[in-house]
């Protein structure tokens, strides 16, 4: 029975990475839809390998590299199936892929932590099927993956904590940070959270058993030494970042300064009807943070009620578990309240991930301590975390707290979905246009084009942004042979689009070098370019 | 200038008046030493001159009343089963003088000769025709009973009756021989030992010998370390050897037949034996043990550098190396640097897969307090120990100190130091030191080449150990060390030849230098080499603190002296004999080297080693292979190229790197084609990295280590230094550079490295900073 | 050039002085050790006689008070 019950945890994450890939595909083949910063993700994996110049730097410089990197792999297989890139699938697998580690991780951390096996099942069906996992683990966007790392960080703090392997927990934690930061940079916070949380432990430790023997020196020694051992790697992979933004952009701070940066794409913010209110306004902006977070913040419940039960809510340990659950949302507050973040949903899910990480020690200490009320524990944890899978689910069906989970529920109402078909008729169009003129190049930024790339089939006679000679030839498209330029609407985003900015007024007017060639559906236009010098002979 | 040059010439006066008065002060005292000598001399030849007297007296005495004499014959011919109430314990020479068989004047005449020539005052008396062989044998059967050592030694007056108790009660917990632990217990000399021996077994003793003499009658030296026996003087009628134990009857008739002449068995102390045995045999043991492995094992030998064979393997690459970059010199670079990268960048990954596995628990062989205590320490087999030291004088001391610290019986510790024999100032500091028995002064004798294996092999000749192991002369092994060797060897397969300490240093506070050899030390004990052994791959042994079984290690042909690394080079040859090595989890600390011109030489030194090393296994790779199967393969390159090869190339990609950044020169991303761009930069962006993170990781993990067993001789200060590694990367390169240019201009030139420099100041284990 | 002569000198008397002293130390030590010696070796000579002297005056005592007729 026991060496069963060491392989089903595996057995159970192979069956969830079937069902969510099984999902994520009905989703993006037969419902056309798949969120556009997947795509996104997986376009730039894809210029890598497919582009007219395949270098490692294409992979772009504003967004966190490693979802695009851990796809490549995956897309190497595209010439075999090309909906892998043209409809996010590798995306998709990749997110199956990491919420299938996840669930692994977790209901392994249970079993270790010497919980029932029934019990332990349950918690992990209630994680891994909550709407939001269970979403977020089939769309192919960068969240999965972070909640991955974020659990591993908490799973091996904790471990470390528990005197456990503690060494190794810290090189853990060290990469799993790292590798977080390469995801989101949510992680900057939630390591300096961490980082603070070493510091209160081993001065707990320090009091409790220490300070008659060592001095204050060997105490600091000791913390600075585990802070390198923990935070070197993430500190590391941030001035790694900063120096390639540096020597291939030119801006060591180029992934926030860049026109495409998240930040640049929240300055229209003041204007969105949801966010704009809330800018400035302290009050209003906690309102709304927690209003999102309540779905996510049920579980800690169960676990302020085993810390009451064992008598230990004002200790160390509680301490950094709060520290770690408010170090993302307070990020969200300050952001929110400059007006530089959307406030979607998907920021406030992490207090419920820190928390299920945790969740594993505390129920073995309830256990170990409190046997006689263990069971209550147990039954209070499965109903909290139903009532949050039930409150999370009901946020995602409302409009206004949840737009773009809103949008993938009726998938078939949303702007995304019309986009993509539109995508995929532009493309089917201008295949046949290049393909036809064999020597013809089509200049298009892949910032707003990303999807009618991947849908595309001649994409070696396309010029896109992460070429190494895209500027050169966006500045003097008629010296550089250019033939055609493709270019959206420019309307919100699009706006930032490189011709928009480059030649004012060129979607509605052109240019004396650029004839209009085609409409399509007033979102896109096709410009042919030709020689002004001969036209006016 | 005048001001300095007035305090120089004070210096000098004042060591000029101390050299006079050093010179005048050896004058009195050779003059006092001649004086007292003769004194004593004087002394001793009126206390003989009063015994022959006692002897005449006696005699006359019996002579003045033949009634009572005739009275005395018979009390002294009954047999005494039981105590006899006069003439208790006589000596033979006494016994006959009564018996009236011999005269005074003959007795004092035979203990003359015995006092020149050494042996049995009996076998002296029948070569002087006093008394006939027979005779003698006759008296002694009747008269001589079988005493107990112990016994024997209280009668003699030279140990009390409960000191004897106090010894026996210790034998009881310890075991092992009584006569030993007598020794060892200081309670009585081991001259006073071979004496009561002598005595006991009704042997002579050996007394005096002439050198010349000796020296003539000399056995070829496999015929004497086959009986351990040692001819003092060989006539026509009889051959005297001195032997450490009895032979049996069957060896005596053996070596009789060999000698061609009746034997007579001397007995002589250990020590007595080694001295006797390095002025007989010196020009062989110094054969065997600078010569050895290079006759029996020639292909496994570094005293030949480079074989013929490999040199036009060399000259051959060179040419062809040479005529692709005539014919194209971009594509031959390129083609080399594609190599280059790919070997550096499996070394990496291989390394880090080491550490992985080394961080395992079991990966050491621990024990627990309880384990050590309750080993019954009468299991405990004789343990050599041995030192090499050249030069060092100033630790010994301490030495002494540390080793006297280990939790063993020191009656079963052989402890040689090796002693160079132009290191006079050690030989007078160790005799002025009254070392304990269970150490033995070594001297090696002069030759080439004068390295620290050949010293090594010199002192294994003659080992009494059943395991044995080496140790420097600032060593400081943890006191229950030997223990958990011998628990850790019991309990590994049989063909476990060799356990590992640990090595650490105890001056890693001192100065940057300290602190980063530290963390290479704790790194490569704590990790990569416990990681090594899970893995099964050849090992270089750290060059102290390797015990041995030490018949295996001789089977194996021990060290090779002509090798500077020649702990390097064992490992191989254990694994080609399929012996495996294991380590312990116990710990000895060094000194650490604090200089950086020191610091260099000795890197050089271990870099020369290994490329050594690798020549001389190399020169038939295809055998290589076969003997040591494709993992053991592979790992003996990784092992012996990594440390000399990486450090030299790592120059070469840095100057690149910089040069890159400067002028972005277009030719340098020219070399780097495709793939292998990628593989260098992960190389630069990620392997470099590793390496100072597994550098944090291994010290932090050793200090953290230290501080769950309550013990902080290493600070957890250490880890911040870890993030200036490359500065050590640096150093490395320029030590591996010197390393190639000394390989192929000296190969065996051993560069020493100085110790003692201020070992108690920056000593973490003795002034912690709590 | 003279100074740097006079220097010279004096620096290759100093280092010559030095080894010098060094080396007398070491005899010194060397010669004491060669007393040590001679002490033990005559101290464990001595004892030996001494024992012989007093086992010899025992068996003179015993000579003399030998009971003439034999009986106990």
């Amino acid at each position: 029975m026991m060496v069963k019950n060491k392989r089903i945890p595996y057995y159970f994450g192979i069956a969830l990475f079937i069902i969510e890939v099984s999902f994520g595909i009905w989703m993006a083949h037969w419902n056309h839809f798949v969120p556009g910063d997947a795509v996104s993700r997986v376009a730039n994996a894809y210029y890598v390998l497919f582009s007219h110049d395949p270098h490692l730097g294409a992979i772009g410089f504003v967004w966190n590299p490693l979802p695009s990197l851990l796809m490549i792999p995956i897309l190497l297989l595209t010439p075999l199936c090309k909906a892998l890139a043209s409809e996010g699938i590798a995306g998709i697998i990749l997110t199956s892929l990491f919420a299938a580690f996840t669930a692994v991780l977790l209901f392994k951390s249970l079993l270790r932590r010497k919980q029932p096996f029934l019990f332990s099942f349950a918690i992990v069906l209630l994680f891994s099927f909550n709407p939001f996992l269970f979403l977020y683990g089939a769309n192919g966007m960068s969240e999965m993956l972070f909640i991955y790392f974020i659990m591993f960080c908490v799973i091996a703090f904790v471990d470390w904590m528990d005197e456990k392997r503690s060494v190794a927990s810290m090189i853990m934690i060290g990469f799993a940070l790292a590798l977080a930061f390469l995801t989101r940079y949510e992680s900057i916070l939630f390591g300096a959270a961490l980082a603070l949380s070493l510091l209160i432990i081993i001065w707990s430790k320090r009091n409790k058993e220490e300070a008659a023997v060592y001095g204050i020196t060997y105490t600091y020694n000791k913390w600075e030494a585990s802070e390198w051992l923990a935070l070197l790697p993430v500190i590391y992979t941030g001035i790694i970042w900063i120096v390639l933004n540096w020597v291939i952009m030119g801006d060591g701070l180029f992934f926030l300064r860049s026109n495409y940066s998240n930040l640049a794409q929240s300055e229209g913010l003041s204007k969105n009807p949801t966010i704009g209110p809330v800018i400035g306004h302290y009050g209003a902006t906690l309102l709304f943070v927690l209003e999102r977070s309540i779905p996510f913040l049920l579980p800690l419940l169960t676990i302020l009620m085993i810390r009451i039960i064992r008598r230990r809510v004002f200790s160390a340990g509680f301490l950094c578990l709060i520290l770690l659950v408010l170090s993302i949302p307070v990020m969200q507050i300050y952001m929110l309240d400059k007006g530089a973040s959307y406030g979607w949903l998907r920021f406030f899910v992490y207090p419920f991930v820190i928390t299920l990480a945790w969740l594993p020690y505390e129920l073995q200490k309830l256990k170990e301590q409190a046997k006689h009320l263990y069971i209550l524990g147990g039954c209070v944890t499965l109903i909290l975390l139903s009532a949050s899978a039930y409150a999370t689910g009901y946020a995602m069906n409302n409009e206004r707290l949840a737009p773009e989970e809103y949008q993938a529920i009726h998938y078939n109402q949303s702007p995304t979905y019309f986009s993509n078909r539109l995508s995929l008729h532009i493309a089917d169009d201008l295949d046949q246009l290049l393909h036809k003129h064999k020597h013809a190049s089509l200049l298009v930024d892949s910032f707003n084009g990303f999807q009618i790339i991947l849908d595309m089939k001649q994409t070696n006679q396309l010029i896109i942004t992460s070429d190494l000679d895209f500027k050169k030839k966006l500045n003097n498209p008629v010296k550089e042979k250019v033939t055609y330029i493709l270019i959206p609407k420019p309307e919100g985003v699009a706006t930032l689009n490189a011709v928009n900015e480059h030649y004012k007024n060129f979607y509605y007017k052109g240019a004396d070098f650029a004839k209009l060639d085609k409409t399509y559906d007033d979102q896109w236009r096709l410009y042919r370019v030709v020689n002004p010098e001969k036209g006016k002979r | 200038m005048k001001r300095f040059g007035w305090k120089k010439n004070k210096t000098l006066s004042n060591i000029e008046a101390a050299v006079t008065s050093k010179t005048e002060e050896i004058q009195q005292l050779t003059i006092e030493n001649e004086e007292t000598k003769r004194r004593l001399q004087l002394h001793l030849q009126a206390s003989q001159e009063e015994i022959a007297a006692s002897y005449e007296r006696i005699e006359k005495a019996l002579n003045e009343d033949p009634q009572k004499w005739t009275l005395i014959k018979q009390q002294i011919q009954k047999k005494s089963d039981h105590q006899a109430t006069f003439f208790p314990h006589l000596r033979i020479g006494e016994r006959l003088l009564l018996l009236g068989i011999i005269t005074a004047k003959q007795l004092n005449q035979s203990l003359k000769e015995q006092q020149i020539h050494g042996g049995r005052l009996g076998d002296i008396v029948v070569r002087l025709g006093y008394v006939s062989a027979d005779q003698l044998k006759q008296i002694i059967d009747q008269s001589f009973q079988r005493l107990l050592l112990g016994e024997l030694l209280v009668r003699s007056g030279y140990l009390s009756r409960e000191e004897l108790d106090e010894a026996l009660h210790y034998q009881e917990s310890v075991g092992g021989d009584i006569g030993e632990i007598l020794v060892a217990m200081g309670l009585i000399t081991p001259n006073q030992l071979t004496e009561a021996l002598a005595s006991q077994n009704q042997t002579g003793r050996l007394i005096t010998y002439d050198k010349n003499v000796v020296l003539k009658a000399k056995l070829p030296e496999t015929v004497a370390r086959k009986f351990k026996a040692l001819v003092i003087r060989h006539s026509v009628d009889q051959c005297i050897i001195a032997v450490e134990s009895l032979l049996n009857e069957e060896e005596l008739h053996r070596l009789a037949k060999i000698v061609d002449a009746p034997i007579t068995q001397v007995l002589a102390s250990p020590w007595e034996m080694e001295l006797l045995w390095d002025q007989v045999y010196q020009e062989e043991l110094l054969h065997e043990s600078t010569e050895k492995l290079k006759n029996e094992q020639p292909e496994n030998s570094a005293s030949q550098t480079f074989t013929l064979t490999q040199i036009i393997v060399m000259i051959v690459i060179g040419i062809v190396i040479a005529a692709a970059l005539m014919w194209n010199w971009f594509y031959t670079l390129v083609f080399i640097n594609i190599i280059i990268q790919l070997m550096y960048f499996s070394m990496t990954v291989t390394k880090f897969v080491m550490i992985l596995y080394g961080t395992k628990e079991n990966a050491q062989i621990r024990f627990s307090k309880q384990q050590i205590q309750s080993i019954d320490e009468r299991e405990l087999p004789m343990y050599t120990i041995l030192v090499p030291m050249y030069k060092e004088s100033n630790v010994i001391p301490q030495l002494v100190r540390n080793l006297n610290r280990l939790d063993y019986p020191k009656n079963k510790l052989d402890i040689r130091l090796l002693i160079e024999k132009d290191d006079v100032e050690a030989q007078e500091v160790i005799q002025s030191l009254h070392l304990p028995y269970s150490f033995q002064m070594i001297i090696i004798p002069d030759g080439q080449p004068k390295t620290k294996p050949k010293a090594c092999n010199y002192g294994l000749i003659r080992a009494r150990g059943k395991y044995v192991v080496i140790y420097d002369a600032e060593d400081r092994p943890d006191p229950d060390q030997l223990k958990k060797v011998f628990l850790a060897f019991q309990q590994s397969p049989d063909n476990t030849a060799c356990i590992q300490a640990k090595l650490n240093y105890f001056n890693s506070k001192q100065n940057l230098l300290t602190k980063f050899f530290t963390q290479e030390y704790s790194n490569w004990f704590e990790l990569l080499l416990p990681g090594i052994m899970q893995m099964n791959i050849p090992i270089p042994l750290g060059g102290t603190s390797n015990h041995f079984k030490t018949d295996m290690l001789k089977k194996l042909g021990a060290w090779d002296p002509y090798n500077v690394t020649e702990d390097a080079d064992l490992g191989i040859r254990l694994y080609k004999q399929e012996y495996s090595t294991r380590v312990v989890d116990s710990r000895t600390l060094e000194e650490a080297n604090s200089q950086f011109r020191n610091w260099i030489h000795q890197r050089s030194r271990w870099i020369k080693g290994y490329m050594q090393t690798w020549l001389v296994h190399m020169r038939h790779p295809i055998r290589l292979h076969r003997e040591l199967g494709i993992k053991g393969f592979w790992g003996a390159q990784f092992m012996l190229l990594s440390s000399p090869l990486l450090p030299m190339l790592n120059p070469i990609f840095w100057s690149l790197l910089i040069i890159w950044y400067m002028t972005h020169a277009g030719w340098i991303p020219a070399f780097f084609p495709g793939i292998i761009y990628y593989l260098a930069a992960v190389q630069l962006i990620l392997g470099n990295f590793l390496f100072i993170y597994t550098n944090i990781a291994g010290t932090y993990w050793v200090v953290h280590e230290l501080y769950r067993k309550k013990e902080n001789w290493l600070s957890y200060s250490l880890v911040r230094y870890a993030l200036l590694t490359p500065i050590y990367w640096g150093m490395m390169s320029i030590a591996s550079i010197k390393a190639l240019w000394q390989l192929i201009r000296k190969p065996f030139y051993w560069e020493k490295t100085e110790h003692g420099f201020d070992q108690e100041r920056y000593d973490t284990t003795k002034s912690s900073s709590l | 050039m003279s100074t740097s002569l006079s220097t010279k000198l004096i620096r290759k008397t100093f280092i010559k002085l030095h080894s010098d002293n060094k080396q007398l130390d070491l005899q010194i030590l060397a010669i004491k050790n060669e007393l040590d010696r001679i002490r033990a070796k005559y101290e464990q000579d001595m004892r030996n006689l001494q024992t012989t002297q007093e086992h010899l005056n025992q068996i003179e005592k015993e000579i003399k008070h030998f009971p003439k007729d034999g009986s106990k």
